[in-house]
């Protein structure tokens, strides 16, 4: 090996170990400006990568789109007399309400985001969305949908933000059990092939016990999570020596979900 | 030299805007995909010299870890009771510059050389990248976070992928040194040997 080849190894080696040392500060301003820099590519990416997902989409054969249609009109159907029963309930609340002198309010400030790209990592749960820094995001904002808990705001720049999903291993959520006083903490399990993604709820007490489908919900406790978010309903229990621990269907489903909200902050 | 050094950068950068645009193959190739950034790498590492090579891992590292690396929260998790930590900004820099100089160890002791030798190279160097990547991850995260070897599929089917894409490349690499007059030298000449071969 030339001398000069080692002369060069040795300040490659010491470049490394400086930026491994950079503080989170800089890497985060470092990732800021590259995501800055990506986001016109990473929209274009998005758009490409919608239409190829329409184009496969619109390959299903008509069979299954008729099959799916009589569902979904049965469907319609259902939801049609669920609205009118939601309706009737709501101007009953509202009544009620207005007669108690209650101020009515919504319980969060929600932005909403469209999803730019989907898991663009091998390892990391996470995804992309089209709201940043100029849209009031900002990091450890919690994420939802209607179906329930998405994640949390990792990382932002102007114009765009990655949300790390509850479904990866890293994150950890304070959750209770509706109808019981149990508290425990959730987070992601990865998925094995062809299984959906599972999260798994540990630190039960021994005795737990509860029927699959109950649900799990955010406990407010950490602080980051507002409470009474749904994260998922229990599918199975698994009995340990010292805890037990839940394994948990996520209610939020990424392939249907297009639109997600941050939780800017509660109003006043 | 230099004109190819800066050539070889701009071809970095549009390695990351690429990657934008290529998803990933489903589940039916356990969401494996092309990852083009890792592979301008390796051709790079293929044609130019072992310093060149390591100033191409540390830009190529700072790149793939500003989108890939999930950075270090003052608060890490919502509830107190376990932290999970994550690989530091700049690990990728040390695995890039390990594979280079391995690229650089077997092109100048292999005997045969060609444009399959380069795809065989460049599938076991990603395999090799992914693969430590991944016990650097387990090795942080824990072992109990590895549900089952889906991950190793997930590997083989990137690597091998991505390996299989790369002849495009260095096709089109080889046309651009060509059109800057470079000196046939490694992969330049082994891939005008193979043209000549095959045509």
């Amino acid at each position: 090996m030339k001398l000069s080849h080692i002369i060069a190894t040795l300040l490659f080696l010491v470049a490394t170990t400086w930026v491994v040392t950079w503080s989170e500060r800089t890497v985060r301003s470092i990732q800021a400006t590259y995501y800055q820099a990506i986001t016109p590519f990473l929209k274009s990416g998005s758009k490409f990568e919608d239409a190829s997902r329409r184009f496969l989409s619109e390959v299903k054969t008509s069979r299954q789109l008729e099959s799916r249609l009589a569902a979904n009109f049965s469907e319609f159907e259902r939801l049609k007399a669920t609205e009118a029963r939601y309706r009737q309930i709501e101007s009953e609340n509202k009544r009620l309400r207005s007669a108690l002198g209650f101020k009515e309010r919504s319980k969060f400030n929600l932005v909403s985001a469209r999803i730019l790209r989907r898991e663009p990592s091998l390892w990391w749960e996470t995804i992309t969305i089209d709201k940043g820094e100029s849209g009031s995001i900002a990091t450890q904002l919690p994420v939802i949908s209607e179906k329930g808990l998405v994640g949390k705001i990792d990382l932002v720049s102007e114009h765009t933000s990655t949300v790390l999903l509850v479904t990866d291993e890293s994150c950890h959520v304070s959750a209770r059990v509706e109808g019981t006083p149990e508290f425990g903490v959730v987070s992601g399990r990865r998925a094995s092939y062809g299984e959906e993604a599972l999260l798994i709820l540990k630190y039960l007490t021994k005795e737990f016990s509860a029927e699959p489908g109950t649900r799990v919900l955010t406990s407010g406790k950490g602080g980051v999570f507002p409470d009474n978010i749904e994260i998922g309903t229990i599918q199975s229990i698994v009995k340990g020596p010292l805890y037990t621990e839940a394994l948990l269907n996520p209610s939020f489903n990424l392939e249907e979900t297009e639109v997600v909200f941050t939780v800017t902050k509660p109003s006043e | 030299m230099i004109r190819h050094f800066f050539l070889c950068l701009l071809l970095l950068l549009l390695g990351v805007i690429i990657q934008q645009w290529i998803p990933s193959m489903g589940n039916a190739f356990y969401e494996a995909r092309i990852l083009i950034l890792p592979l301008f790498f390796f051709c790079i590492a293929l044609s130019q010299p072992y310093i060149a090579t390591l100033i191409f891992a540390l830009l190529t590292g700072l790149l793939w870890d500003a989108e890939h690396t999930i950075a270090p929260f003052t608060r890490t998790t919502d509830f107190e009771v376990e932290t999970v930590d994550n690989l530091k900004y700049g690990y990728s820099i040390l695995l890039f510059g390990l594979i280079g100089f391995l690229i650089k160890f077997l092109q100048a002791n292999l005997k045969y050389r060609g444009l399959g030798v380069y795809v065989v190279i460049i599938f076991l160097s990603l395999f090799l990248y992914l693969s430590l990547e991944t016990l650097l991850l387990l090795f942080i995260r824990g072992w109990g976070t590895l549900q089952d070897y889906r991950f190793l599929y997930q590997i083989l089917f990137t690597s091998l992928f991505t390996a299989l894409f790369s002849p495009l490349l260095i096709f089109t690499l080889v046309g651009l040194w060509k059109m800057l007059g470079t000196r046939e030298k490694g992969l330049i000449q082994d891939t005008n040997t193979l043209i000549r071969r095959t045509y």
